[in-house]
């Protein structure tokens, strides 16, 4: 359940990224996803709806319960979700490793 | 209070870009969005405020209420769904910010996993479409009629449209540029359907009959029928005679249109089709028919 059947599209991957540290709400996602990559991936509220509730349905993530007044919804990262990203990430380190054994730092 | 204005438009669902564009464009008219619809919609003026839409297809939303919130969040005011689940987003337009604060799709999964949703619904409408095509030609086939020839074309016409749409939401890149012309097609395919259906309501109610007994001594026997629209007719006889006879349809010009014969026990039946006008159905006894002869002759006509 935890683990990822193929590699995760940026949103999912930010949005993994941005519960790490702790619970957010999907504005605060959206907002430090934009200054993580630079103001290069931008989440809308169509693709955040939908990768939270297919986050939420792998077990990835999941709500937690917010005051009446506030409209705001609020996620967590689960074990299950956390062990994702991690996978991702050292994925996402030996690509780059490869790269840049062949490439080096060229632009 | 407010001006209304009422819009009678149609854009096909692969074309739901082309209508946020022209939903922005009066936007900056001045004319805001109170409610979309599949057919019409309703706008208020408002020259005080500028927006920008957003067009969000989900037939199958699990949690109506996460959605609108998840929206909210961003800014998206919720303006109204349609029943056939397309739903209606606003945000107040501020020009210094960028173009992806008014995009509700940001990545491709999304895009993709959204004309998914769209284009399974239209495989199987226009799979169903063109089912309903191949029972209206068949039919048509067997008993022809001007209702059948159109409600078929309509079909057809329509189901081919939906599948390249569905093909065409699923491959943006491959599709070209949208074309506003689908949605003339659209109005024109239902008025064809529309007419063909009327045509056959007003059939429907038209058929007539007359029945005849052979009289040696009278020339031959002539029904004057008419047909007041035209159509396909299909003339039904029923005769019981001990000679044979001819049963000969024509125009005021002459022209034989059809012909039956037979004797003894008649059952015949013959499909032609006619325009507007009065046309002669005449029974002639062949010549050398005994004097004591009989018959009894019944038509239909519808």
């Amino acid at each position: 359940m935890g683990k990822s059947a193929e590699p995760l599209t940026e949103s999912y991957f930010y949005i993994l990224l941005c519960l790490y540290d702790g619970p957010s709400h999907g504005y605060g996602i959206m907002r430090r996803t934009l200054e993580l990559s630079d103001g290069h991936v931008h989440i809308g509220s169509g693709t955040m709806y939908g990768a939270t509730g297919n986050m939420m349905k792998k077990g990835w993530i999941e709500e937690l319960p917010t005051p009446d007044a506030d409209r705001r919804r609020l996620y967590r990262l689960t074990e299950a979700g956390r062990q994702v990203l991690l996978d991702e990430a050292d994925r996402l380190r030996h690509l780059a490793a490869a790269a840049d054994s062949i490439i080096g730092g060229e632009k | 209070m407010s001006k209304l204005k009422r819009r009678y438009t149609m854009y096909p669902a692969w074309e739901y870009k082309q209508e946020v564009a022209d939903l922005n464009a009066l936007s900056d008219k001045g004319w805001q969005l109170q409610k979309g619809g599949c057919f019409r919609s309703v706008f208020y003026w408002d020259d005080t405020a500028r927006y920008r839409y957003a067009l969000d297809y989900n037939s199958s939303i699990d949690d109506p209420s996460r959605y609108r919130d998840t929206f909210a969040e961003q800014g998206w005011e919720f303006v109204n769904d349609t029943f056939n689940g397309w739903h209606f987003f606003r945000k107040r337009y501020d020009p210094s910010l960028p173009a992806e604060e008014y995009e509700i799709y940001t990545d491709e999964q999304s895009v993709q996993d959204m004309a998914g949703r769209w284009s399974r619904l239209g495989y199987t409408l226009g799979g169903i479409e063109l089912a309903v095509t191949a029972a209206n030609g068949f039919m048509a086939l067997r008993r022809p009629s001007v209702t059948g020839i159109l409600v078929t074309l309509a079909c057809l016409v329509l189901g081919v449209m939906i599948l390249v749409g569905a093909w065409r939401i699923r491959h943006p890149h491959m599709a070209g540029k949208p074309r506003k012309s689908l949605g003339w097609c659209f109005t024109t395919v239902f008025s064809i359907l529309a007419l063909g259906l009327l045509f056959g309501v007003l059939r429907y109610y038209q058929s007539s009959s007359s029945e005849y007994a052979y009289d040696p001594s009278a020339p031959p026997w002539t029904w004057e029928m008419s047909a007041p629209l035209p159509d396909f007719y299909t003339m039904h006889v029923e005769a019981d005679t001990d000679a044979v006879v001819q049963i000969t349809v024509t125009d005021k010009k002459g022209e034989v249109l059809a012909t039956m014969g037979g004797g003894g026990d008649l059952r015949a039946k013959k499909t032609m089709f006619l325009w507007p006008g009065k046309y002669d159905v005449t029974v002639q006894y062949d010549e050398g028919t005994e004097p004591g002869a009989t018959g009894y002759f019944r038509f239909e006509v519808d």
